[in-house]
Formats: C-alpha cells, structure tokens, sequence
C-alpha cells in the first residue's frame, strides 16, 4: 500500500519539527514550575496547548511542495499522495494530542494550568481558578478517564482540522497565479472591511449565528463531541476542497 | 508493454504554447535520444509522460494505460529531473531508502556498489553535493531503480570525462542485462550518438524527426570541394546548409547518394563524407532550418 | 579492433572489418572466440543493436557462428574465405584508388612498378 508508505514518509518528515517543538515547550514549562516553586508565589497558567494548535497549523502550511514533489519524484500518484498526507496528519495529532495530555497532568503537578478543554467543558467554566473573595485556588483538575479521553479526543480534532486549514491555504497559494496570490492575501482584509460596514446589519444575524455556533460546539451542553464532530466534519469539506485542487496540482519548474 | 505513445497532445502554459498537437511512438527496449535545443519542451513533454504536468489536450499511453488515470502505469517509470525533487535535507543513503520504499525492484546493494565506484559520499546531504556529484546522486538512484523506463534529462551536467564514460558503460551494462525504454534528454549529442538506437527531434512546437539514427545519418551527407564545383553539383538537390571558407565549400544535402552521383562526385575532384548527428541536429534546428 | 567514429563508414559495418582484420591477422584463430557484443558495446559504448547488426553480417557470410550458452566463434575456413574475399576486392579497392591518385599527379605506370620494387626492396 503506497499511501502508507507516504504517511510513514509524512510522519518521519516532521518528526524533526515535533522534537524541537516539544524540546522548546518542554523547556519553557520547566522553567514556569521552576519559577514558581523558587518564589513560592501563586503563579498560574492555562490553555498552553494553544502553542500545538499553532504549531499543527504551520506544520499545515508547510507539508505540500516538498512532500508533493517527493512523491512525484517516486512516481506515486496525486489520490495516493493525499491519501498518505491525510493519514501522516492523523497521526501526528493523535500522537501530539496524547503528548499533550501527559504534558499537562505532569505540568498540573506543579502548577495550576487547565487545558483549553477544561476551560470550555468543564466546572472550570463556572468555578474560575481561584476564589473571587479569598484568591484562594479553588479548581481542581479532574483525571477522571472520560475527561482524560475526551481532552484528547477533542485535541486531536482540533490539531487535525488546523493542519489541514494550514494545508489547503498553502495548496490555494500554490495553485493561483500571482494576480489570485495577490486576491487571497488581501481577502481576509476586505472580509472585516465588509463586516464592520455591514456590522448594523449583521447585529440581526448575529443572535442566530452564535447560538448556531453555540450548537456546533457544543458549549452550552458541555458536550465535547458536538465540537469534535463539527472539527472532523469540517476537516472533512477542507480535505474535498483539498483533493480538488491537488487533483490538478503540476509541478513547477 | 514499456512502450510509451503520445497521441496529439498539446500544451499551453498561461497562453504560450509549447507543443502542438504533437504524436509520437517510443518503442519498448530502444534507447532514444531525446534532442532539442533549450526551451523547447523537452521537459515539459518528459513531465507529461510521467503526470507531473497535463497536457492541455491529448492523451499519453505507457503500455496500454492512460498515464494520468494508472498508478501502475506510472510506477513503469524512473524519470530523472534536472530539479532535484527530493528533500534538499535528506542525505543520499535516505535517497536509496527512501526510494526502495517505492520501487520494489531498486537494488541497494547496486547503489551502493555504484556510489564506491563513482567517489560518492552517501552519508552526505543532498544540498552539499556539487552539480556533478548530485547528477551522479540522481544516476545512481535511477540505475538502481530497475525501472522498466527509464527517462534522464540532463544526465550529464556537471560531470567530468572519467565519470561521463562510467555512466555511458553502466547504462549500456544496465540495458544488455535487463533490456529497458531509455530517455535520455540533453542538447550535448556528440558523445552520446553511438549509445542511441533512435532519436527524436523536437523544434518549433513539433516533432521534427523521429527515426533510426542510422536512418537519420544515411539521409544526408556532406559534399566539399571547390565552391564552382559545389555549386554545379547541388544545383538539383535539397540543401540542408552550406558552408564557404574562402574558395571552398561544404554541402550537406538530404537524401543518399546513387552511384550515378558518387561517380559525379569523385569525377569533378569533390570529397563526400558522412554528417554527424550533432552538426545534422544544428542544421535542422537552426534558425530556419530546413525540413529533411 | 578500431572504430573510427568519424568515418563515413557505419558502426556495424567497422566492426565486422575489424574482426574480419583481426581473423585474417589470426588474432582470433579459427574455433576460438570473438568479443561477445556486450564486450564491444561496453568497451567502445556503442548501442547493442548496432554490434549485433555487424555481428550478423559476419554470420551471414559464415565468418563467425554462435555457441549456444558460450559465445561468438571463428567459423572452420573463415580465415581462407576472407583472405580470398579481400585479394578478390584487391583490385578494386586498392589498385584503382592507387591509379587514380597517380593519375592526379601524373605518374607513369612504369613509375609505380618502381617505386614498388623498392619499397618492396627497402624492408
């Protein structure tokens, strides 16, 4: 099976990344629970997996020329390159997704740091780090297995779809001409132009589009897998879109 | 079934058109030289054969496959780029590896033995190797790949006498054991014109030839002497080119030579000679150039 | 054996010469074997097709023949056939091409027959 062969390729490829990435996060940690044992002060910190979700995105960004140049080279073709693609970034955020959970339990050991999940889906919502009146921490991050389970399942979702977001932008650059390179940079600029001229109008939407995204993200259920089924699906339509314009992607010389 | 057939395939890139509706046949277990002067897609045709570009019209068979609608088509085929495509990072042992992946008959041990012969270092990284050792790189991996086609553009730059001559045996060496289709694509003719069964011309958006080089060479020869006598003598024939030094001249013309023409041609104190396939090449591709 | 690459001579037909040269020179004895074609093709780096044609003019003409699984051998009899063959193409090839040359520089037959007795002489 070829397409496994180019996610192992995929994989091992940004292997390299992954280790510098996690020697810097690691790092940065570790001096965050240093600093906070030597001075003893009530130093706290949250949602650092946000750097992951960064990280996924560039990773995004820059996995097409090279990876789809390499596959050429050893005649591989465009639905099994995709294939291969798609796999190896499954994989990746799984692995970084389970990374860091681990990560955090070890982190949480030292200093009160909830994960982007615990922020949006659990008690912390309500409870907030520490007590308004005393200042005393309060929150208590929970290890129970579905908690565990479903930080890591909502992560990866999310690392998932970012890459491929990553992915599909730099596929949109590398298939446009320079007049189109020029209309997708500036879009996003005449987007918010668009909403804040138009925001009075928008003011009616707005009720509807934030209780839809309320819905899709499961927030005010607390239902973590509503967001992971939005992410996946997502991913899903950015993966057409995706195939679409590697199905014609040349090579340039 | 490594055969390889173009059938009226055309390419526009933006709106410059490269080839036109061009169709030809390359014929299993031939070695071809594929000749034409720069910039006139040789690369972009060799990029269509092996999907990496699509012709804007027109279809393209290895054996009996459509190349852009078979993986295995396309697995046929090892196809050397000027460009390196691989990871500039990766160094030439995970070249091999990486290549074994994908083709299951690449031979590592063959690679390696080649790397000994050639000097070249395969604990190095692809982006420190010179021109020539990096076409080196590229011609190992292709030898070794066993392809069934193996197509080479460029396989020459930047390489010196000593290790010209040892890629031109262990081609010849691959192609005895194991009888292959074989590309090579360069615009430097000379030292290669007796490794070739066949050759195809490109120019002016079109096949200008595609042929036996033996048919080729006999299609035309040369005749010098006085100009007066040159003169007379190719009054009634096609010229291909003319050269004048003084009161001499030199004509290549088209076609054989009858006995009736020879025995004109050593009556009136002319020489006749044969036509090399790199001068042959400059006069049909020259600007101008006329048809043979 | 020796390919002139510039020659008006083709490839094959050079290399069928040269062998039969090297026969008649008794390089390669009659029974014993010739270069295979991968030898000459690799040596001189010539495409296969092209030995194999002059190899096949010279079992045509019975010089050499194949041992199935060995090789290419000198034919019982060649080296006679060839040495009859080129006194034959003697006249032609050499004789006339002498005149003609002579002719151009005015010298007499009976100058020729000369030189040649003392050149003969000279050895």
């Amino acid at each position: 099976m070829k397409f496994l062969k180019i996610s192992k390729f995929y994989f091992f490829e940004s292997l390299f990344a992954i280790k510098i990435y996690y020697a810097i996060f690691v790092s940065v940690l570790a001096l965050l629970a240093f600093s906070r044992m030597s001075s003893g002060g009530n130093m706290s910190s949250s949602g650092l997996e946000f750097a992951t979700v960064i990280f996924m995105f560039v990773v995004g960004l820059d996995s097409f020329k090279s990876d789809f140049y390499f596959s050429q080279s050893v005649s591989v073709s465009r639905k099994t390159f995709l294939k291969g693609v798609i796999l190896g970034i499954l994989s990746i955020s799984m692995l970084m997704s389970v990374i860091d959970v681990i990560l955090n339990r070890i982190y949480n050991l030292f200093v009160p740091s909830p994960t982007m999940f615990d922020m949006l889906y659990t008690a912390y919502r309500d409870t907030g780090m520490r007590d308004y009146r005393t200042l005393e921490f309060i929150w208590k991050q929970s290890n129970e297995i579905y908690i565990l389970l479903s930080t890591f399942t909502w992560q990866f979702a999310l690392y998932t779809f970012v890459c491929l977001a990553g992915l599909l932008i730099t596929l949109i650059y590398y298939r446009s001409n320079k007049l189109m390179r020029v209309v997708v940079s500036i879009s996003p600029v005449i987007f918010f132009m668009l909403m804040r001229g138009l925001g009075n109008y928008l003011i009616d939407f707005s009720g509807s589009i934030i209780s839809f995204m309320d819905k899709a993200f499961g927030y005010s259920n607390m239902n973590p897998y509503m967001a992971v089924i939005t992410f996946l699906v997502a991913g899903g339509i950015l993966s057409a879109f995706i195939y679409l314009l590697t199905r014609k992607a040349e090579i340039k010389e | 079934m490594n055969s390889i057939q173009v059938n009226n395939v055309t390419k526009y890139y933006n709106n410059n058109c490269v080839l036109n509706n061009v169709s030809l046949k390359f014929e299993s277990n031939k070695i071809y030289g594929l000749l034409g002067r720069n910039g006139v897609g040789k690369t972009t045709l060799l990029n269509m054969i092996t999907n990496r570009v699509f012709p804007t019209t027109g279809q393209i068979l290895i054996g009996d496959e459509d190349v852009s609608l078979s993986q295995s088509a396309l697995e046929k085929v090892y196809y050397m780029t000027e460009k390196t495509l691989y990871l500039d990072g990766m160094t030439i042992n995970k070249v091999f590896s990486w290549t074994k992946e994908f083709y299951k008959d690449f031979d590592y041990d063959y690679a390696m033995k080649l790397s000994h012969q050639f000097g070249l270092d395969t604990t190095k990284k692809i982006k420190s190797l010179s021109t020539g050792f990096k076409t080196i790189a590229k011609l190992i991996t292709t030898l070794a790949s066993n392809a069934e086609i193996m197509i080479f553009d460029e396989p020459i730059l930047g390489l010196d006498a000593n290790h010209r001559d040892m890629f031109y045996k262990r081609l010849l060496e691959s192609y005895i054991e194991n009888p292959k289709t074989i590309i090579l694509s360069t615009h430097i003719i000379e030292e290669i014109s007796d490794l070739l069964e066949m050759v195809v011309i490109i120019n002016d958006e079109t096949i200008l030839m595609n042929d036996s080089v033996e048919n080729l060479l006999n299609n035309a020869y040369r005749v010098s002497g006085l100009s007066a006598d040159v003169e007379r003598f190719i009054e009634d024939k096609q010229v291909i080119n003319i050269e004048t030094m003084a009161a001499y001249k030199a004509a290549t013309i088209k076609g054989m030579a009858s006995e009736q023409e020879m025995n004109r041609i050593l009556a009136s104190n002319l020489e006749i000679s044969k036509v090399e396939l790199q001068k042959l090449f400059i006069y049909l591709t020259q600007e101008g150039g006329k048809q043979i | 054996m020796k390919i002139d690459f510039s020659s008006q001579v083709p490839i094959y037909h050079q290399i069928a010469q040269s062998i039969e040269n090297d026969i008649i020179k008794g390089i390669y004895e009659e029974e014993t074997q010739v270069p295979s074609t991968t030898e000459i093709s690799l040596n001189y780096k010539i495409n296969p097709a092209t030995v194999a044609k002059g190899y096949n003019l010279l079992v045509d003409d019975s010089i050499i023949y194949k041992k199935r699984g060995v090789g290419m051998f000198v034919a019982l009899g060649a080296k006679k056939k060839l040495t009859n063959k080129r006194k034959k193409d003697f006249s032609k090839t050499y004789v006339k091409k002498l005149l003609e040359e002579a002719d151009k520089l005015e010298i007499t037959v009976e100058e020729i027959i000369e030189m040649i007795k003392g050149a003969d002489g000279n050895e």
